[in-house]
């Protein structure tokens, strides 16, 4: 790096009374190639100097929007990413999926009891055996041995989605149906 | 071309004297200028190679531009900040027109100067962009204004950034501009009432119907005029059949003390969409009408907060009691427009509630049940033997297997509530006092 | 009715506030953040006067000239500096083929400040859009900045035209060929 310092130095001091002077400049006349190939030189490393530029990240400040309220938490939305993240891998997330199987289970499962109008413990059975609804996926979202519909396996296959994801839609939905059922604010508010 | 800017002569004089206090935060290369020199080198280059005069030139006009990049720091914002509004008072809904002046007060120009105000969290800017860009010589003042709408609660600004960049742009600086400005949308909580709370605080204690006839609300029996008997209280169809003076005797009722709790922890801050009023919001909103009812019925009403920060009205009545309410419930830190620092202590704040309870005083809890802990404190406080009503404003989107589980594990709650012998109510969408009603309705049968 | 003063008061002000959920379409405006138009109107002009001197120095170089304004409006629009910049490549690979032709040396001149503004202007634009804003005022902010690039610009031409008048065409190639020998040896140690 320093000898090239000193020669670049040299050069344009060399350069510069060559300006000046002519009698210097008739001296070092260099032949025409040296000069092409100078420019060539300068072409070259020119080039390679304005490339750098496309590897620089530009940093400037992010003022954020100040203008907008803060905004508000959504109830469950930090579920929903939990679960796309689930759902957008085949494998893997299994504590999510264990937990959010779980939740839905007892929610179900409540839905039974209050619909059948039945003890907790008859509709933990119902809720595993499969029989608390009609909708087979839902079924088998929540009932380890029953396995899915052919058309939901073949669906998640074609998309190389694990098949949780449907069957985790379809179970709310299922419980949604029951609880609409059973009305928005049932009499037993009466207590 | 008006651009809002002008050459000081015309400043407000109370700005003045205003101080701004100025951080600094960060300065940066932009790297926008970055190749320029390379770019100059190869075109000279080609100029040589060619033997073209006019291409060298070019690339020497270049080498100035990478020199033009090079000089100048980006100048510190010397800026006076001012900010006034249109009112600092407004009532929830109002548009407050703010106007802030940015006056130059460096010795130095500021040839790149972009301001953006800090606006309040809670508040939402529904005209123009709350930032200006411009370009200030020393002692100039450039102004822009924007309007936001008035939300309830005291809103404080936070600092300005404010961005300068040198002339050509390749260095940036950032500062942090704060001038103190607050405004303060205190609601109105309108009189009279006909919120049918009193379905939800006769039921056990609190304002217990007597048998004994007097002064009240419900009809008792009728008897003989006496001299001096309440003017308002004489039977007045009686007197228009028949002639003779009567006087209503109406039950007596016992006052309740009722204390307003809110539910104001970071999970509270929720709604169905992310810029919809949050649940917060509405329990507010719904307190300060049950607070009215109340105060109205003749009963002591007190308000406390669950949130990281102290908020406790200890029951009371009267007219400036309902001044103290309204107010607390506007701007009392713990119930603000967005979450309050720090962690919240369950046990600690539920000793501290406990020892602040009057014995007899019942608990109108507003929370949006989102999560079991709310629950578990109904059943707690009713279990030390405070008559516990849970009304929950129902800010479930319920749209997605989220947030629908979300939804039913709410309701859930609520259900399992109701089984536990603790009165619950759910609204939606601003239906409070139509869904109290409904509630009323079903308790007294 | 009860205290619903916060709506009913609200309602009362001309409507001015029917609560922020009558309001749907305030509720979901963003910032615009295109670039002001000031700053691409400014490069515009400043691109089409780049391809105009360079046309006039040589037709070709013209041509990519004016793609590159093209350019310019297109990553104005895109808001992205990686457009600018590539286009910014090709307005000076336009410009090199038109002095390589032959161009004049004042067209040439012209046309290289020009490109330079228009780049720089429409570079510049991108960033107040993404911290202010189209909706704000920028005017001024952007009137200065481009007074400066032309000044900066002006000042080099000044300097270096003066310089090219005084040697007259006469100028020693030896000493040209060593001050350019010692720019790059010192551009490549100085890095």
């Amino acid at each position: 790096m320093r000898p090239l310092a000193v020669v670049g130095i040299a050069a344009v001091a060399v350069g510069f009374v060559a300006v000046a002077n002519r009698g210097v400049a008739a001296a070092l006349d260099p032949s025409a190639v040296v000069v092409t190939l100078i420019g060539v030189l300068a072409v070259a490393q020119g080039i390679r100097y304005a490339n750098e530029r496309r590897g620089r990240d530009r940093r400037t400040a992010v003022p954020g929007e100040p203008e907008r309220r803060e905004l508000a938490t959504v109830p469950g939305e930090d579920l929903d990413e939990r679960i796309a993240r689930v759902i957008g891998a085949s494998r893997g997330g299994y504590a999510t999926r264990r937990e959010l199987r779980e939740r839905v289970r007892t929610v179900a499962v409540a839905a039974v009891a209050r619909d059948r109008n039945c003890s907790t413990a008859a509709a933990e059975r119902a809720v595993d055996a499969g029989d608390w609804t009609d909708d087979p996926t839902a079924a088998a979202f929540l009932d380890g041995d029953a396995s899915y519909p052919v058309r939901v396996r073949l669906r998640a296959a074609v998309r190389g989605r694990p098949r949780y994801g449907y069957g985790l839609s379809a179970a709310i939905d299922a419980i949604g149906r029951l609880d609409a059922d059973a009305g928005a604010d049932p009499p037993e508010a009466t207590q | 071309m008006s651009d809002g800017t002008d050459d000081g002569a015309a400043d407000d004089p109370t700005a003045a004297d205003r101080t701004t206090e100025r951080t600094p935060l960060r300065r940066s290369e932009t790297a926008r200028w970055d190749g320029v020199a390379g770019v100059a080198l190869a075109l000279v280059g080609v100029g040589v190679v060619a033997r073209q005069p006019g291409l060298v030139l070019v690339g020497a006009v270049g080498v100035g531009y990478a020199v033009y990049a090079r000089i100048g720091e980006a100048p510190e914002a010397t800026v006076e900040l001012s900010r006034t509004v249109s009112g600092d008072a407004p009532d929830p809904g109002d548009e407050v027109v703010v106007t802030v002046r940015a006056r130059n007060v460096g010795d130095a120009p500021l040839p790149d100067l972009r301001l953006v105000d800090g606006v309040p969290p809670g508040l939402e800017v529904i005209d123009g962009p709350a930032r200006t860009a411009t370009a200030l010589s020393p002692s100039a003042t450039a102004a822009f204004e924007y309007a936001v709408r008035a939300s309830r609660g005291e809103h404080e600004w936070e600092p300005a950034r404010a961005i300068t960049r040198n002339a050509a742009g390749s260095r940036e600086r950032t500062t942090e501009l704060a001038t103190p400005t607050r405004i303060v949308c205190t609601p109105e909580l309108a009189a009279g009432g006909d919120l049918p709370l009193r379905g939800l605080t006769t039921v056990y204690h609190g304002r217990v119907p007597t048998d004994v006839g007097g002064a009240g609300v419900e009809f008792h029996a009728t008897r003989e005029y006496h001299r001096g008997d309440p003017i308002k209280r004489i039977d007045w169809n009686r007197r228009a059949r028949t002639g003779e003076l009567a006087t209503l005797e109406l039950r007596e009722e016992r006052a309740a003390t009722v204390v307003l709790l809110i539910d104001a922890r970071e999970a509270a801050y929720a709604a169905p969409e992310p810029d919809a009023d949050t649940a917060v919001e509405a329990s507010v909103e719904a307190a300060g009408q049950a607070f009215t009812a109340l105060l109205d019925g003749g009963d002591r009403v007190g308000i406390a907060a669950l949130s990281p920060r102290d908020c406790w009205l200890p029951p009371g009545a009267g007219t400036a009691h309902a001044a103290r309410g309204r107010e607390a419930l506007a701007t009392d830190p713990a119930l603000a427009p967005t979450p309050s620092e720090g962690r919240f202590y369950r046990s600690l704040w539920l000793r501290r509630f406990r020892r602040r309870l009057p014995a007899d005083a019942q608990v109108l809890f507003f929370t949006p049940l989102l999560d079991d802990s709310a629950a578990s404190l109904a059943r707690r406080i009713d279990a030390h033997g405070h008559l516990v009503t849970v009304l929950s404003p129902d800010v479930t989107a319920g749209d997605t297997p989220g947030t629908g589980l979300v939804a039913f594990e709410r309701r859930e709650r609520l259900r399992a509530l109701r089984g536990a012998g603790i009165r619950a109510v759910e609204w939606g969408d601003r239906s409070f006092p139509v869904a109290v009603a409904g509630a009323a309705a079903r308790w007294s049968r | 009715m009860v205290a619903v003063s916060r709506r009913g008061a609200a309602a009362g002000e001309g409507g001015a506030g029917d609560g922020e959920r009558d309001a749907p379409e305030r509720d979901k405006r963003e910032r615009d953040d295109r670039p002001p138009t000031s700053a691409v109107v400014a490069g515009l002009v400043a691109g089409a006067v780049a391809a105009l001197s360079a046309f006039l120095a040589a037709p070709t170089g013209g041509a990519l000239v004016g793609l590159a304004a093209v350019g310019f409006l297109a990553g104005s629009l895109r808001r992205s500096h990686r457009v600018l910049s590539w286009a910014a490549a090709v307005g000076v690979v336009g410009i090199a083929a038109a002095g390589y032709l032959g161009g004049a040396v004042e067209p040439l001149l012209a046309a290289g400040v020009a490109l330079a503004i228009a780049w720089d202007t429409a570079d510049h634009g991108i960033s107040l859009g993404e911290q202010v804003g189209r909706e704000a005022r920028t005017r001024r902010n952007v009137a200065v900045h481009v007074g400066a690039n032309l000044l900066a610009g002006g000042i080099s031409v000044a300097v270096v035209y003066g310089a090219y008048l005084a040697a007259a065409g006469n100028q020693p190639v030896a000493a040209l060929a060593l001050l350019l020998f010692g720019a790059v040896a010192l551009a490549s140690a100085v890095r």
